[in-house]
């Protein structure tokens, strides 16, 4: 992990190290939230962008993974709201509206990912916005509950009580899906 | 627990031009001023306040002490 201190002043080799510990991660949750690798790309460019003008600011009230997470999210958010402008007629929504943000677009993903985490992907995208987020950032297995309740500002219980939800839908698909 | 409910298993790798296009092409970190120099320059903006302030008060007081020595001297 880089030092915060050293990072905040400017160093080009912690921010390297940041990189390197927070780019998989930001790169590989743009993907499964926006399912597709071009655009995890950029996204992830951005999220290093923000970073960069941001960490100065960094009061560390949470960690800096956190931190990342929450702005990869919020960038996410961003880049679909962008697209959906550009494009109304596309089925494509918000990362926070209530429907699913999926797709006219073939998602790149279904290339990438192996059958069963392909069937499970489309399925996470079927479930409500907040299960869907919380849903996908545990079932990547990168953030703990606390984590996930930092990131996406509320409370642990009702992260429990989201991704208890969220299971309990994708059970319900199982059945139809097989 | 949670490792038997790790769906989402695949990983992309980074690749080189993410890389170069994060590490390369981006602004330098603006290095945030240390605390001390905000104390300073707060101290000094103050100072400078005050002195102003200070001045105007004495040209004031100034005038008002010419206006009267001239009335006397009307007297």
């Amino acid at each position: 992990m880089p030092n915060i201190e050293l990072l905040r002043l400017g160093s080009e080799r912690e921010f390297k190290k940041l990189f390197e510990f927070q780019a998989p991660r930001i790169l590989n949750t743009a993907l499964y939230l926006l399912g597709n690798r071009q655009d995890a790309e950029d996204v992830t460019q951005e999220v290093f962008k923000s970073i960069v003008v941001g960490v100065a600011g960094f009061k560390a009230e949470s960690s800096i993974q956190t931190w990342v997470y929450r702005i990869t999210l919020n960038k996410c958010n961003e880049f679909l709201r962008t697209k959906n402008r550009k494009k109304r007629k596309g089925v494509m929504l918000s990362l926070f509206d209530s429907q699913p943000i999926i797709t006219e677009e073939t998602p790149e993903l279904v290339h990438i990912l192996k059958e069963a985490e392909w069937q499970i992907w489309q399925q996470i995208q079927c479930l409500p916005e907040k299960q869907r987020i919380a849903m996908t950032l545990f079932a990547m297995d990168d953030l703990s509950y606390q984590e996930i309740a930092d990131v996406m500002k509320v409370s642990v219980s009702a992260i429990e009580s989201l991704l208890f939800r969220a299971r309990t839908q994708l059970k319900k698909y199982k059945p139809h899906e097989s | 627990m949670k490792a038997d409910f790790t769906l989402l298993k695949t990983r992309i790798p980074v690749s080189d031009e993410l890389r170069a296009r994060c590490l390369e092409r981006q602004p330098s970190i603006k290095p945030a001023p240390p605390n001390w120099l905000v104390a300073a320059s707060f101290l000094v903006l103050i100072s400078l306040n005050v002195a102003a302030c200070l001045f105007v008060l004495k040209q004031q007081q100034g005038t008002h002490v010419s206006y009267l020595n001239n009335f006397e001297s009307y007297e």
